[in-house]
């Protein structure tokens, strides 16, 4: 009988407390989805004491559309990669046709880095994959931040379990930590160098850090953003990839 | 009469032109004669030598070996002729290099196919012709006067009716040359067989009992000396 | 007859070097062909071995619509054995369930995409002897968090027996899991895909990391006799069978297009040979046109005269022909029992190609024969134009000749 009290009292209580988890992720997807968006920025690559800079430029267009291109370097110049709500093609000029990446692929590194495209395109769906509580508050980089702890719904999920801080401010989630079905730690992700640009908040900096691998660290920094454009249609069709 | 040409006229195409090397000449051989054909080189004598040996065929006329015409035989009988009726000497000597002085000899006896004996037989012409202690030596091993004398002893070995030796001193030193001469003088007078040989030297011709003498294709002279 | 053979052996012997070089021609294409048939007789049998030895048996069953190229390895398509299944393979021979699962291993700052081959425990060894597998330590057993890495995998990584690695890798549903092992064992399998990229360890402890819910991938039948018959009852269960010959078929194929690039090989290194043969006799034809006249004049047949060259290149066809023979079939007995370790070459082209690493080279009686004849054949023929002409010269001339 006392068992089935506590258990009750359990369950109760995290109920309680989802409401205010659910209005985080809310908030964080809100902030994460944009009318549109075009930047330059720069991901560094580095993997057994190696470093590859890649430079490149997006567009992006609410959750669901997004656009890439290489710059740099030369070897990658023209790369292509288009997603479309879920499903993501790339196109590379020695390849002529643009080619969809689906199933087990999705599950590799994007050019080698530390974020598969998996990773990319999972970023706004938390609400619907994750049951969450606020574990604590805790202060990051001088902010102040709710520690969430996210389980999988479902046994599908990639990553069963997430614990992220969230800036009480600005909802931007400054880290994260991604963990295996074991419980060992896989990947930190962490944002930074936050500003204000056009009256939103947006980190500059993300580093996604390989807790397996040593010495396995992909940085992503943008360099210049804007959300006041106006996208042309072309930007999100295959033409515009092969263009 | 062992060998005779008869009307026998040689000629060579060159070219365009037709060299007449011999012009329809007419000479006889007896058993036992000691003959030089004497002439400036391109008098025919070699050619002459050719026609009697076997080793060439006449354009026209008759050469005839032991009153056959040869004309009628083919190659390969002509090769047998060859093999067991006529003996060589040659100018640069012409042994088988691979072979020993004794081989040498042995093959001129196998081609002929007289097999009886044949051991005995090389080592006697061998010893004829002083070489007994090099028997076992190949040409390169032997002087140019050596290699003469078992080129001799080649052609002695199958007692042959005649021996043709075109020019046999002309690449021997004068002393060296004296010697191979006595030598077929010695085998002419002892064993009665027939040479033929041929020569511009005055000296060598000096040495015959009956020189021919040629010039342009055609006899000029036929002398026999003492 | 006899004198003329002696005659023909003094004048190969007379310029030994190019004697020696022409034989060399005849000499290499000989043992290139007796070596090279044995090669391709061995790859047959190696392809066999190898593949029977290390994951398919006689007979191998895979998941229908599961890829048997041998670079996928999908979880998601693995299934269960059925009771009515497993009742046909009791019935059919022994046999055992492998499953294998695409992984990541990460050891310090390396990391590798690997296949990770979990192997049942109690049924493994009854159809796996893993003979002519050389395994440095304890193959893993479920006892503890243990693995075996590939020999290439583990030189790749520089691991070593005790070092401790992570496995990452999803569970049949798609979550990510990792978990951490030491390295009990070091195996070379005699499989070059699965030395490079085979990570091995009980089905037990697979099942904690990738949560199999009782699917396999790979069932490996032991059934020497009737396979085919055999692989006919075990269809319709959800499985494909397929022969050890059928699994095969490609990389036999390959070897079938070996064996006529050996043929064309071969067969123009023996055409160099006899084009170097011919060059060799015409070369001593006109070397020895006086000899030849003087032969004529001593009264030489013409025949006799062709015989002797046909017989100088005969003989230097036979006798370099033996050689070849003698080198070839010692590299083919060599290697028989030896063997030609290819694990180094294959890990320099990245072979994913399921070959043996080491081949063994297979004996036998009418590669030698053949390989001979064809030798002496060329050596002879090569030498009849150039004794024709030989024997041709006009002899009044020849014997005059420089």
């Amino acid at each position: 009988m006392n068992l089935l009290f506590v258990c009750f009292l359990l369950l109760f209580s995290g109920l309680a407390r989802a409401v205010t988890v659910e209005e985080i992720l809310t908030k964080i997807d809100a902030n994460l989805t944009y009318e549109a968006r075009e930047s330059s920025l720069q991901m560094v690559v580095t993997k057994n004491g190696r470093t590859k800079t890649y430079r490149m430029h997006s567009f992006g267009r609410g959750q669901e559309e997004m656009a890439m291109e290489y710059l740099e370097p030369a070897r990658d110049k023209g790369t292509k990669m288009l997603k479309k709500s879920d499903d993501l093609w790339m196109f590379l000029p020695s390849v002529e046709k643009p080619q969809k990446i689906s199933g087990h692929m999705l599950r590799q590194g994007l050019m080698g880095s530390d974020m598969s495209y998996e990773d990319l395109m999972e970023s706004s769906r938390w609400q619907a994959m994750y049951n969450g509580t606020i574990a604590a508050e805790e202060v990051i980089e001088g902010r102040k931040c709710w520690k969430v702890e996210l389980k999988a719904k479902e046994s599908t999920v990639s990553y069963p379990k997430r614990i992220i801080w969230v800036d009480q401010g600005n909802y931007i989630p400054l880290r994260q930590e991604l963990f295996a079905l074991s419980g060992m730690l896989l990947k930190s992700w962490t944002m930074g160098d936050v500003r204000s640009i056009e009256g939103r908040e947006f980190p500059m900096k993300m580093v996604v850090e390989d807790q397996l691998q040593k010495g396995s660290v992909t940085q992503i920094i943008f360099e210049k953003v804007t959300f006041k454009v106006a996208l042309a249609e072309e930007v999100f069709s295959l033409r515009w990839l092969e263009r | 009469m062992i060998c005779q040409l008869v009307g026998v006229k040689k000629t060579y195409p060159m070219g365009e032109l037709t060299v007449v090397a011999l012009n329809g000449i007419d000479v006889g051989v007896d058993e036992g004669e000691f003959t030089v054909f004497a002439g400036p080189s391109g008098s025919g004598k070699t050619t002459a030598l050719n026609l009697i040996g076997c080793l060439d065929r006449p354009t026209s006329g008759q050469v005839l070996l032991d009153g056959r015409d040869v004309a009628t035989l083919g190659d390969d009988a002509l090769g047998q002729v060859r093999a067991r009726r006529i003996g060589f000497i040659f100018q640069s000597f012409n042994l088988i290099p691979v072979l020993t002085a004794a081989e040498n000899v042995e093959l001129a006896l196998r081609l002929a196919g007289l097999d009886k004996g044949r051991k005995e037989k090389v080592e006697q012409a061998l010893v004829d012709v002083g070489l007994k202690d090099f028997m076992g030596r190949r040409p390169n091993q032997l002087s140019g006067g050596q290699q003469q004398r078992v080129a001799i002893a080649r052609a002695l070995v199958k007692k042959p009716a005649i021996i043709i030796a075109d020019e046999p001193t002309a690449n021997l030193d004068s002393q060296n040359g004296e010697a191979i001469l006595d030598l077929m003088r010695q085998m002419n007078e002892r064993d009665r067989i027939t040479f033929l040989f041929s020569t511009h030297d005055p000296m060598v011709m000096a040495r015959a009992r009956r020189v021919v003498r040629l010039k342009d294709g055609a006899i000029v002279g036929d002398e026999r000396l003492a | 007859m006899r004198f003329l053979v002696a005659i023909a052996v003094r004048n190969l012997l007379r310029n030994t070097a190019r004697t020696a070089l022409t034989g060399a021609a005849v000499l290499f294409g000989v043992a290139i062909l007796i070596l090279g048939w044995g090669l391709v007789d061995g790859i047959d049998e190696n392809v066999l071995r190898s593949a029977r030895g290390s994951y398919a048996g006689d007979l191998i069953l895979r998941p229908d619509g599961y890829p048997d190229d041998g670079m996928r390895y999908p979880l998601a398509d693995a299934k269960p054995l059925s009771d009515a299944l497993r009742a046909r393979l009791d019935a059919v021979g022994p046999w055992t369930a492998r499953t294998a699962v695409p992984a990541r291993l990460v050891i310090g700052a390396e990391a590798q995409r690997i296949t990770i081959w979990g192997v049942d425990e109690a049924t493994e060894a009854k159809v796996f002897n893993r003979q002519g597998w050389v395994i440095e330590g304890v193959f893993p057993n479920s006892e503890r968090l243990d693995v075996a890495l590939g020999s290439s995998l583990a030189r790749l990584l520089e691991a070593e027996v005790g070092d401790s690695v992570v496995l990452e890798a999803r569970t049949r549903d798609g979550a990510i899991n990792a978990l951490g092992y030491t390295v009990s064992a070091i195996v070379k399998s005699d499989n070059s895909s699965m030395d490079a990229l085979g990570v091995w360890m009980p089905l037990a402890r697979l099942d904690e990391l990738a949560v199999l819910q009782g699917v396999a991938t790979h069932v490996a039948v032991l059934v020497p006799k009737d396979t085919a018959t055999a692989a006919r009852t075990l269809s319709g269960f959800g499985f494909t069978a397929l022969t050890l010959a059928e699994e095969c078929e490609d990389l036999i194929a390959m070897n079938r297009i070996r064996r006529k690039g050996l043929g064309v090989i071969v067969g123009m290194i023996l055409l160099i040979a006899g084009a170097g043969i011919a060059n060799t006799v015409i070369m001593a034809a006109f070397e020895r046109i006086r000899e030849i006249g003087t032969l004529l004049a001593l009264g030489m047949s013409r025949r006799h005269v062709s015989l002797l060259f046909l017989f100088e290149g005969g003989i230097m066809g036979l006798f370099a022909g033996l050689a070849g023979v003698a080198l070839g079939s010692g590299a083919v007995l060599y290697f028989q029992t030896h063997g030609i370790d290819l694990s180094s070459e294959l890990e320099n082209v990245g072979a994913n190609m399921a070959v043996a690493t080491m081949i063994y080279t297979h004996f036998s009686w009418p590669p030698i024969f053949v390989a001979l004849g064809f030798g002496v054949s060329i050596a002879i023929l090569a030498s009849i134009w150039p004794a024709r002409l030989a024997s041709s010269t006009v002899p009044a001339d020849a014997v005059r000749a420089d």
